[in-house]
């Protein structure tokens, strides 16, 4: 436990050394959330805007939490054998990815608190946001439920590589899906109701939309919501462990 | 002109081969851009089924408007795009040589070396959602619609190529380039429906939201000649300028062995 928890340490320090980068990329990154800010804002008209506005703050926050895309880093791994050198070490290799990169958000965090203060201080002002002790504490479980998906589903499409010699088309195919279907664009609640019930059951939800629901919504999500975000967990990760224990078996080290 | 031509058409024949050299991810690169597309599709039917009418846009304004977007970006992606993000590196690599030396003109080599063929059918996908959500235009209409496409596509091209250009002074720029091309995505509404959007980020999303929203509306017939002209007056000034800026640019390059 040590050496990971030291691994974390590092690699928090590896991600705030180029501070000024991160920040960047942020601001990069949210640019079509902001753009989405204001026209859902324009399309509210005085009635819903604020509910929008509440919105996207809180998916802008999320998304900087507990968003994180392993899939490049991985299939990299794998396809420069760098992957040899984990196996050489009595070192879980996915323990140590999915701790690693928990260093991503967590640098976010501390490098954006500032103004992760000043939007939740603006969200209160609007008023459509429920700062309850209840939903404060289901949003913990739902923002680290999130997070393992978003690794897992990044590491099943980078596993893709112990078969194929390029799969960065499963990169592009899971974060479309996850973007669409986890609110990134349009807010699940203007999803028509057919199609809400199929994204209620799709893991993308909870990467995205489902800890803002938490928060947002008029009521605290059915306990349904938490064992399919349960279910979701087990089940990829039984699916990861064993894709990657067969992957092994077929891989090949650089050198080989 | 023909000396051009063939070798747009050997680049074209060495992307393909280059990209097939993967069947996979070759069969692959023309899926996804219809993933994406059905997604995007899908955005714009979920946002004007619960608001109806925006900014006088009807659902069916709105398709043709997203989907002439797709085609701009399609064939724009197909064209220069592969071959514009690389381009900065090679000129702070110094391989912008390879270009220079070569008896071409060295903007049309550094802008069509290696295409994106799957963007092409991409491309053409959209232009037939076009074609069968906006049923009932005439041929004149048509034919005014995909020249006003390739003036958006040559207005993109000139920005693109103005922010390459940057490289020659600056050797950072991949954080621009993502920039722009996140913007470039968002852009997919009408233009009044940035309204509210602070002038820091609206000027920029201006010419991504009229390089549809111009097309579109000619087809629709809901723009008048006085908006087309300024749209045009908007294309020749920003590609004569980006033209200017990338031949002066050049003279501050110096290659690797400088």
């Amino acid at each position: 436990m040590h050496k990971y928890w030291l691994s974390f340490v590092l690699s928090v320090r590896d991600r705030l050394a180029y501070k000024t980068q991160v920040l960047v990329w942020l601001l990069i990154s949210s640019i079509p959330t902001i753009f989405m800010y204001f026209v859902f804002q324009y399309l509210g008209n005085g009635h819903e805007d604020k509910y929008y506005q509440s919105y996207f703050i809180l998916i802008g926050i999320v998304s900087i939490l507990i968003f994180v895309v392993t899939e490049g880093y991985v299939s990299e791994t794998i396809e420069s054998g760098q992957l040899s050198t984990f196996l050489m070490k009595p070192y879980s290799f996915l323990k140590a990815t999915t701790v690693n990169f928990l260093a991503t958000p967590v640098s976010k965090f501390i490098l954006t608190f500032p103004v992760i203060a000043i939007l939740l201080y603006y969200l209160a002002r609007l008023g459509f946001v429920h700062f309850t002790p209840l939903r404060i504490l289901l949003l913990l479980p739902a923002l680290a439920g999130g997070y393992l998906i978003a690794v897992s589903l990044g590491y099943l499409a980078a596993f893709a590589r112990f078969w194929f010699e390029h799969s960065y088309f499963l990169n592009d195919l899971y974060v479309a899906l996850i973007l669409f279907f986890g609110g990134a664009y349009v807010p699940t609640q203007v999803f028509s109701p057919q199609l809400y019930g199929v994204v209620r059951y799709l893991p993308f939800r909870f990467i995205m939309s489902f800890p803002v629901e938490i928060l947002l919504g008029k009521s605290i999500p059915a306990l349904l919501d938490f064992v399919i975000l349960v279910a979701y967990l087990i089940l990829l990760w039984i699916l990861v462990v064993q894709i990657y224990k067969r992957g092994l078996l077929r891989y090949e080290a650089f050198g080989n | 002109m023909k000396r051009y031509l063939k070798i747009l058409w050997a680049m074209i024949k060495f992307s393909i081969a280059r990209m097939a050299v993967n069947p996979i991810n070759f069969w692959a690169s023309f899926v996804i851009p219809i993933i994406w597309q059905a997604i995007t599709l899908g955005i714009t039917l979920t946002v004007s089924n619960k608001f109806g009418v925006i900014a006088g846009w009807t659902v069916k304004d709105l398709l043709v408007l997203v989907s002439t977007w797709g085609l701009v970006n399609g064939f724009l992606n197909f064209w220069c795009f592969l071959s514009l993000t690389r381009l900065p590196l090679k000129i702070n690599s110094g391989e912008l040589d390879y270009i220079l030396t070569k008896p071409v003109n060295s903007l049309f080599l550094s802008s069509f070396s290696q295409f994106g063929v799957n963007n092409f059918l991409n491309g053409v996908s959209w232009l037939l959602v076009i074609l069968i959500v906006a049923r009932g235009f005439s041929l004149l209409a048509f034919v005014e619609f995909i020249i006003a496409c390739l003036l958006s596509m040559l207005m993109q091209y000139s920005i693109w190529i103005l922010v390459v250009t940057i490289t020659f002074y600056s050797g950072r720029l991949d954080e621009t380039f993502d920039l722009i091309y996140s913007i470039r995505n968002s852009s997919r509404y009408p233009m009044a429906a940035y309204n509210k959007t602070p002038w820091a980020f609206r000027w920029l999303a201006i010419p991504f939201v009229l390089s549809s929203m111009v097309p579109a509306g000619i087809l629709l017939g809901k723009i008048g000649i006085n908006i087309i002209l300024i749209y045009i007056a908007i294309v020749i000034g920003t590609t004569i300028i980006a033209f200017v800026f990338w031949n002066t640019s050049l003279k501050h390059y110096s290659s690797a062995s400088s």
